[in-house]
């Protein structure tokens, strides 16, 4: 077990991950999604491809006209347990911290 | 005229749009890209990445990219080149294995042949030793006369002995032996068997 630290980058990049965790994720669109840089971003993803948390492929030449083939990232297994824990907890932190500022949903009582 | 002038006052206008969406955003990131080794992913999806999105956003992505490959291309270069390097010292570690082996068997080999030749000259001795020894012993057994011994050193059978007491101690023997075509000969001599 890799003992990662919960940075603000992964909590970005893995609440981004988690909204289609089946699905074939894109440097450029998941950088948007995450809000991050492309300095941290890229690095990030290539951490968690070495610790196998990532998989990657590209796409189709056969599928694709004039343009270079764009390279893609899915979740694996471990990942999306892994991942899927670290958003879970990182949306349930935004919650409480917005529910501190009264903001939000928030809950009664 | 006025259009033309007019044509002419965008003109530089037009071709910096054009510098700064068409050309500078694909040329400036395969230069960064540069900065990553030659067979690194990167560098092909970056310009993937740049390709599929729209010309607007490519100069600022693009700009972005150099925070990207500052901080990743010499750092991989460098676990690339350590990369490489492991791999050629564990190659010439294996080889100068192999060499070292292959001395070893060579060594072997002639260690090997050295004792098989001493064992062979050890055996040859033995079995002359021994045959001297069974000659001696055939020799103290021999019932046979001196003279049967002389004309069978000869290679001839005896026949008669015509005097073995002449004053010389000669022998003189009427044998037969085989001529070289293999026709007998009769004939008396006395050379060769000094009693």
């Amino acid at each position: 077990v890799v003992e990662r630290r919960q940075t603000q980058a992964l909590k970005q990049v893995a609440v981004a991950l988690m909204e289609d965790p089946w699905g074939r994720h894109w440097g450029y669109q998941l950088g948007k999604a995450a809000g991050l840089r492309s300095g941290v971003m890229y690095p990030l993803l290539s951490r968690l491809l070495d610790d196998g948390l990532l998989t990657d492929g590209w796409e189709d030449p056969a599928e694709i006209s004039g343009r270079p083939p764009r390279r893609y990232y899915e979740l694996t297994d471990a990942g999306r347990q892994e991942l899927g824990a670290t958003a879970h907890a990182a949306r349930a932190e935004a919650g409480a911290a917005q529910a501190r500022r009264g903001v939000g949903w928030g809950f009664a009582g | 005229v006025s259009e033309y002038l007019d044509l002419v006052k965008v003109l530089p206008a037009f071709l910096l749009a054009l510098l700064i969406f068409g050309f500078a955003p694909g040329f400036i990131l395969r230069l960064l890209l540069l900065l990553y080794p030659r067979d690194d992913a990167r560098r092909a999806e970056l310009l993937g990445e740049l390709y599929a999105m729209s010309r607007v956003k490519r100069p600022m992505w693009v700009a972005e990219q150099i925070e990207t490959a500052l901080f990743e291309g010499p750092q991989r270069r460098v676990r690339a080149r350590r990369a490489r390097q492991a791999v050629e010292e564990a190659a010439k570690a294996q080889a100068a294995k192999a060499a070292e082996e292959a001395e070893l068997a060579v060594a072997r080999k002639e260690a090997a042949f050295l004792a098989a030749t001493q064992a062979a000259k050890r055996a040859a001795k033995q079995e002359l030793t021994r045959a001297a020894e069974d000659a001696k012993r055939e020799e103290a057994l021999d019932l046979r006369t001196p003279e049967q011994r002389a004309a069978s050193e000869l290679g001839a059978e005896v026949l008669a002995i015509i005097n073995s007491d002449d004053d010389e101690g000669w022998v003189t023997i009427r044998m037969r032996a085989d001529t070289l075509d293999g026709k007998p000969i009769e004939t008396a001599s006395n050379t060769g068997s000094r009693l």
